[in-house]
């Protein structure tokens, strides 16, 4: 169990307007434990304090479809462990076109 | 018969002799090539000869607004720019957003042509039919932004301005032209071709002239409709909201990211150089949209580092060319680096392949003396060492003079062992899509007359990240399953439907992100748009058969200036050197990868083995004009 004492609030933006409509906010603040999470575990937290954001997982391939970006750089692998303290900025994106 | 939605007006202006006159054209050059593209590669072949030195004053450089542009019809406001290139020493074609092409409209012209060279700087001034060359001592020497202010001062903020940089001033061979500052016509060197005839730039007026449509009350329901299909177009909602840089992780995601100078396809810090870090981080303070558009792709941002920098973009190809192409995960350095490359008029995709080639070759035991010079190490992420080449290039001091010449000319006077990774092809540094993996850019960009270059055949499609991408491959090609990167069926029908798609967009003023990278106009929209707009009848097949006229006449006007299979082909690099993609697949575009491609190409074009037009096809497209020339270099090989 982790150390309530120990508890972060950490920005989530959810920046694309599909996604958007999809979870119903653009951003929230999430209350965490501070300390190292694999990206699987931390999608699984978000999951459980954001609703709807299950929905989108279950419709779209992480990676491909939906990226998740920790301070400022995207993880494709969900056994990567990310550290999350009180600076920690979590986004949430699909895809654009660009050129 | 009476012209719609163009003036049938072309604006000539001699610098040598200060000669101004009017030439009109009709309905058949409309019909046959559509709108400025089309127009000025017709123009081109009249006026430019295949010995013409691109710096000299018989080259000449044109400006051309859109069949569309000054018609209620939106994101069709681009203006395209035509010229020899001194980068590549042949027929070029670029593009470029912003007002300019509009008020050249509104001022009673379709197209201006530039010829001579002026023997004291000058730019031009535009107010309807009074056209006048004045002097640009004052200007001269200024940046892109200092001289638009002082001409805005001067001529009242409704005027527009199309400008060149120190590097154009300096003939760097791919010195940009600016619409308004921030818009870029950058590849090529046209900003060269300007400063060798010393013109500074042109000034347009409001104007006060508008253009009448045939059928208003289709085009209007017409225009609607593509209002419509942009709002429903997924891709290009996201390109609105994070700008152009919404490509970067979707190219990280498909190993398709070039960096390191191409050595890598992924980047861990690909975020850092994204459009959506851009808007999360908090350096987007606002969206910037061109004449009649509204998607709004381009980027006004902000830092205070740096002493402070208000500009507005990068773009993806900036965000790559000056980010993960140099190794650079510092955002606010590469704002201030695209900031400057506005100003000074560079063309950031090559300047980046510069400065990544720079930085390659002093790891491989080159350049070292450029520590003493730079003051620092031109290492990968060095943002210092980069910003001062910026400048030295711009300027053409020490090393930046033989920057100035572009990659291949600089790596042959440094040693031939370096042009090994100098990624480039035909004098043009290579855009930011690693072509090894997508195969259908591969194709476009060896057979690009630009070089290998995204903005003349954009395969966007190809990639399959969209359901309409998807639904496109399928309409071309049959086959749904062949988007994705990594494949290469298809591709040759793929780039040819591109080829000819593009260049009706370009030359009806549209922007190619509602054609080719967003999916909000197709060729049957299109053909109802440019029948409702100039009255002449089109169906879906005859402008695709325009666009195959205008891509035959583009390949014809550089067979006469040399082209041929050979010049078909790719940098070093991607044809020598496998890339590894995230997954661990390996990809090269091999010799005979190509060939298999540029037969099937050949073939579907009716092209000769050697890439020349069959004078039965030129017939067939009405350009008979140009058969003597096919023979010639049918019988020279």
């Amino acid at each position: 169990m982790r150390n309530l004492s120990n508890n972060i609030r950490i920005k989530v933006k959810v920046l694309s307007d599909p996604l958007i409509r999809i979870v119903g906010i653009e951003e929230t603040d999430i209350v965490v434990n501070k300390g190292r999470f694999s990206l699987n575990e931390l999608i699984n937290t978000l999951k459980s304090l954001i609703p709807n954001l299950e929905k989108v997982f279950q419709t779209r391939r992480l990676g491909r479809e939906v990226f998740i970006a920790v301070n400022g750089q995207v993880i494709y692998d969900l056994n990567k462990v990310v550290e999350l303290g009180g600076e920690s900025r979590i986004s949430i994106f699909t895809l654009g076109a660009g050129g | 018969m009476k012209l719609y939605a163009v003036h049938g007006r072309i604006l000539h202006v001699n610098l040598s002799n200060g000669k101004i006159w009017v030439e009109k054209f009709g309905n058949d050059l409309l019909s046959m090539f559509i709108g400025s593209r089309g127009i000025m590669a017709r123009l081109y072949w009249d006026l430019v000869k295949p010995s013409t030195d691109p710096l000299a004053p018989d080259n000449v450089l044109m400006v051309g607004a859109g069949t569309f542009t000054g018609t209620p019809m939106p994101s069709a406001g681009r203006t395209i720019v035509t010229f020899k290139s001194p980068a590549t020493g042949r027929y070029f074609k670029s593009s470029v957003g912003g007002d300019f092409g509009l008020k050249l409209k509104m001022n009673g012209y379709d197209i201006i042509v530039i010829h001579g060279a002026s023997e004291e700087p000058v730019y031009i001034y535009i107010e309807g039919d009074h056209v006048e060359i004045r002097s640009a001592k004052h200007l001269w020497g200024l940046d892109v932004r200092s001289a638009h202010n002082e001409l805005i001062r001067r001529h009242g903020v409704h005027a527009d301005t199309l400008l060149i940089g120190p590097a154009g001033e300096k003939l760097v061979k791919y010195a940009s032209i600016n619409v308004s500052v921030y818009n870029v016509a950058a590849r090529g060197g046209g900003g060269a071709v300007l400063g060798s005839k010393k013109l500074k730039g042109i000034v347009v007026s409001k104007g006060t002239t508008s253009v009448e449509v045939a059928h208003p009350k289709r085009y209007y329901e017409l225009a609607m409709k593509v209002v419509r299909n942009i709002m429903n177009d997924e891709a290009l909602i996201a390109t609105a909201k994070f700008g152009t840089a919404s490509a970067t992780m979707g190219l990280d995601s498909t190993s398709t990211l070039p960096v390191y100078n191409f050595r890598k396809s992924y980047w861990e810090h690909a975020y850092k150089n994204s459009g959506e870090y851009y808007v999360e981080a908090g350096y987007l303070i606002g969206r910037v949209g061109c004449a009649q558009c509204i998607v709004s792709c381009h980027r006004h941002t902000k830092t205070n580092k740096f002493g402070g920098v208000d500009t507005v973009g990068p773009e993806y190809e900036t965000s790559n060319a000056l980010g993960g192409n140099i190794g650079n995960a510092d955002t606010d350095a590469l704002i201030k680096m695209n900031d400057l490359a506005n100003i000074y008029g560079l063309d950031t995709i090559s300047l980046g392949g510069v400065i990544a080639w720079v930085m390659e070759t002093y790891e491989r035991g080159y350049l070292k003396e450029l520590v003493k010079e730079l003051g620092t190490e031109p290492v990968w992420g060095n943002v210092e060492a980069a910003l001062k080449l910026i400048e030295k290039i711009a300027r053409r001091e020490g090393i930046g003079d033989l920057l100035a010449e572009g990659l291949s000319r600089a790596c042959r006077k440094v040693d031939p062992e370096t042009c090994k990774w100098a990624v480039e092809a035909n004098g043009l540094e290579h855009s930011r899509v690693d072509t090894r993996v997508a195969k259908a850019y591969a194709l476009a960009f060896a057979l690009n007359p630009r070089g290998p270059d995204h903005l003349h055949t954009e395969t966007f499609a190809e990639f399959g990240f969209s359901e309409g991408a998807k639904k496109l491959i399928e309409r071309i090609t049959g086959h749904r399953e062949w988007a994705g990167v990594g494949k290469v069926e298809g591709r040759p029908e793929i780039v040819k439907w591109h080829e000819e798609m593009y260049a009706i967009t370009d030359s009806v003023g549209f922007c190619a992100f509602i054609t080719t990278a967003g999916f909000a106009v197709d060729e049957y929209l299109m053909s109802e748009l440019f029948t409702a707009a100039t009255g002449i009848e089109k169906d879906a097949k005859t402008i695709m058969t325009d666009g195959e006229r205008i891509v035959t006449l583009e390949r014809i006007i550089q067979v006469r200036e040399g082209r041929r299979r050979i010049h078909d082909t790719l940098p070093w690099r991607i044809m020598n050197e496998k890339i590894k993609t995230r997954d661990g697949k390996e990809y090269v575009v091999s010799a005979k990868e190509l060939n298999t491609m540029l037969d099937k190409y050949y073939e579907l074009r009716k092209w000769s083995k050697n890439g020349i037009p069959l004078p039965d096809k030129l017939k067939e497209l009405k350009l008979e004009f140009t058969i003597p020339e096919a023979l010639k270099a049918l019988q020279s090989g």
